[in-house]
């Protein structure tokens, strides 16, 4: 019980004034940005990154977390008023809520969602607060060949399993891990694709390449979709709140919602798609009312999100314990420790705390925060879906400059942010996942410092990867995520290709 | 499949194919010191030039099979819109020449507009009052709380 001890005392840590009121500002920003369509929490934080100069590292996580979770609730929202899922995470959501919206129930759709994310957070923390301590005490035996196939391992699932193409999500990674790799290399001073450039010496920032990606990437696929119309914001009619009935139908998907969730979220797959999909399937099969799926059941409303949000949660698991981030906002979140200089890995629950334990504190504060103020609240943020749209996105190119070029004030990095924004157009147009990118770029750097350590201790032996049991076992199954879909793939394509060809004989 | 659109494609994994040569070739060009002569500064980026080269062919593959579904082989999806993605490109260019010259306020507001006016903004003054408005809120707002250093211009230099 001494990590509920510990909690306690992160309580102590994120229950101050001035870190509540970071808090505060994190989940309104973040519900913020979560409404507005296009804009996510992954790109709020790349561009706040420069604020872990001025504050300490507790209150600028305690504002990350808050604006992570915030999002989430705003783009529930988004979803079930305008129908345009912002993420992949929350089409689930969009595919019900929106029907409930349009029979004007949109108010017991939110309040669902809110009170689900909110069951769902809470057993989110405590599954953190069990967890951490234990896979910490295995982690601390990994070795660097270990912690490499580990990385391996992320790499592939959030490549290649998750998304709709392995071929191009793979794509995504590599060049992610490209842009990792510019700059000078730590272990020998050499530079690496610097192209001669002084501002490519020290690496690409990663709030260009996040904000390029997101925001400006976004701006132009949405120009180039200009004549497709504006999207129908259904206005929330009759009560907020939820009936009897509604209460009845909802708790019991919360909680499976939470148990799907949170290990998926923990396990170093990530990715919240999944878990949202799973539970939809799930309370589809075990509603009583299964012929109102499609047309408004709350129970696929209230299940997915809580399972959304709780693997949100989960994924503060291998971040703060492996120091694996599973997620674009995981990863930029990497990036944020590293600024302040802390390494996270299993040392960082002993050498910080204050700083782990008052950022799980703050997770749930934080969905306290969005249920008190967000709910009720609720019409006011409907309001900044009414920004017309030509200000909207002009006012999201100006911040994405102030972002990039106030950090250098070099027009060499404005001109680097917007090659990328274009590359992110395409990556748009042609369907590859941008998340990889952002994953790849953060972690790359440490697989191959790990990588480098490891074929140090062996002497360049590279058959450390598969004696270590550890490390062989992790390489297994990443071979094997790779291996089985394309083995599926083939089967199914074979089978279609048999009765077509007694198809062709019988003719 | 219109063929047009399976030229498009094709381009893309001959894009990742040259990337993937690139980063072998410029891996060639990294001295290694001999002391990291085996596990030196370039395994990580030959692998990923290999894996480029190797997932761009992959990628052809695709493009042949026809299995690369996306928003440009939709045949429903419309072309896209290249009159506001021009506006949006002109406004970026823009704030990149000038904004060493009349500094970060002005440069965004002219971005501002031409951005507003690719997504259909009629009233371009009202556009330009809205966007200097809130490059200077930005200025003053974000860059001071974050202590960026926005550098100097014509507006920021007369505060």
């Amino acid at each position: 019980m001494d990590s509920f001890v510990s909690l306690a005392n992160g309580f102590a840590v994120a229950l101050t004034p001035a870190n509540l009121m970071w808090g505060l500002i994190g989940v309104t920003l973040g519900t913020f940005v979560g409404v507005l369509p296009g804009l996510g929490p992954a790109l709020t934080i790349a561009m706040l990154l420069p604020i872990t100069f001025q504050v300490e590292p507790t209150a600028a996580f305690i504002l990350f977390a808050g604006i992570y979770f915030g999002a989430m609730f705003g783009g529930s929202t988004t979803s079930i008023l305008i129908n345009t899922p912002g993420e992949s995470a929350t089409i689930v959501t969009a595919l019900e809520g929106h029907k409930m919206a349009r029979k004007g129930r949109g108010g017991p759709a939110l309040a669902t969602a809110a009170i689900g994310s909110f069951v769902a957070g809470t057993l989110g923390v405590v599954g953190i607060t069990l967890l951490a301590p234990i896979i910490v005490k295995f982690a601390l035996t990994f070795s660097p060949a270990d912690y490499f196939a580990l990385m391996l391992l992320a790499f592939v699932t959030v490549s290649a399993v998750l998304g709709s193409s392995m071929v191009r999500g793979l794509t995504a990674l590599a060049l992610g891990l490209f842009i990792g790799l510019i700059g000078v290399d730590l272990q020998t001073g050499q530079a690496r694709f610097a192209f001669g450039q002084m501002s490519l010496l020290d690496g690409v920032d990663v709030v260009i390449v996040c904000v390029g990606l997101f925001a400006v990437g976004e701006t132009l696929h949405l120009a180039s979709r200009y004549r497709a119309g504006n999207d129908e914001i259904i206005a929330i009619k009759g009560s907020l709140w939820m009936n009897r009935q509604d209460w009845a139908r909802s708790w019991k998907p919360w909680l499976r919602g939470a148990c799907i969730g949170f290990p998926i979220g923990a396990m170093p797959a990530g990715g919240a798609e999944i878990p949202t999909f799973l539970s939809y399937f799930f309370e589809k099969k075990l509603s009583k009312h299964p012929e109102e799926f499609g047309h408004g059941a709350i129970e696929g409303v209230a299940g997915p999100e809580a399972a959304n949000n709780a693997s949100a949660a989960g994924v503060f698991v291998p971040l703060l314990t492996l120091g694996l981030p599973t997620s674009a906002t995981a990863a930029i979140m990497l990036s944020a420790f590293q600024s302040y200089g802390i390494n996270p890995g299993p040392q960082l629950l002993v050498s910080q705390p204050d700083l782990v334990w008052g950022l799980i504190a703050s997770l749930y504060i934080g969905n306290v925060l969005l249920l008190v103020l967000n709910l009720p609240l609720v019409g006011l943020w409907v309001q900044v879906l009414k920004i017309p749209t030509p200000y909207l996105y002009a006012g999201i190119l100006l911040f994405a400059t102030i972002g990039t070029y106030g950090i250098s004030q070099s027009v060499f990095d404005l001109a680097l942010l917007y090659i990328i924004g274009i590359i992110g157009f395409f990556m748009r147009r042609y369907d590859f996942p941008t998340s990889p990118v952002i994953i790849g770029m953060i972690l790359g750097p440490f697989a191959e410092q790990q990588f480098r350590r490891a074929m140090t201790i062996s002497q360049g032996d590279m058959s450390v990867f598969v004696t270590r049991p550890i490390s062989a076992t992790l390489i297994a199954i990443a071979i094997l995520a790779l291996v089985i879909p394309l083995i599926v793939q083939f089967k199914r394509s074979r089978r279609a290709a048999e009765p077509a060809a007694e198809g062709q004989h019988s003719a | 499949m219109t063929p047009s659109r399976n030229l498009e494609l094709t381009a893309v994994a001959l894009c990742v194919i040259a990337l993937g040569v690139g980063v072998v070739f410029m891996t060639t060009q990294i001295a290694v010191p001999p002391t990291y002569a085996k596990v030196g500064p370039t395994i990580f980026p030959y692998t990923v030039g290999a894996a480029l080269i190797g997932l761009g062919c992959l990628l052809f593959r695709d493009v042949f099979s026809g299995t690369w579904s996306c928003e440009a082989t939709d045949e429903d999806a419309d072309r896209p819109d290249l009159q506001p993605m021009a506006w949006v490109i002109a406004g970026l260019a823009i704030n990149l020449v000038l904004i060493s010259y009349v500094g970060f306020i002005l440069a965004s507001t002219a971005m501002f507009v031409f951005v507003a006016k690719a997504f259909g903004s009629r009233r371009v003054w009202l556009a330009a009052i809205v966007g200097f408005l809130l490059a200077l809120l930005a200025y003053y707002g974000f860059a001071r709380v974050l202590d960026l250093r926005m550098g100097s211009g014509l507006i920021e230099d007369l505060f």
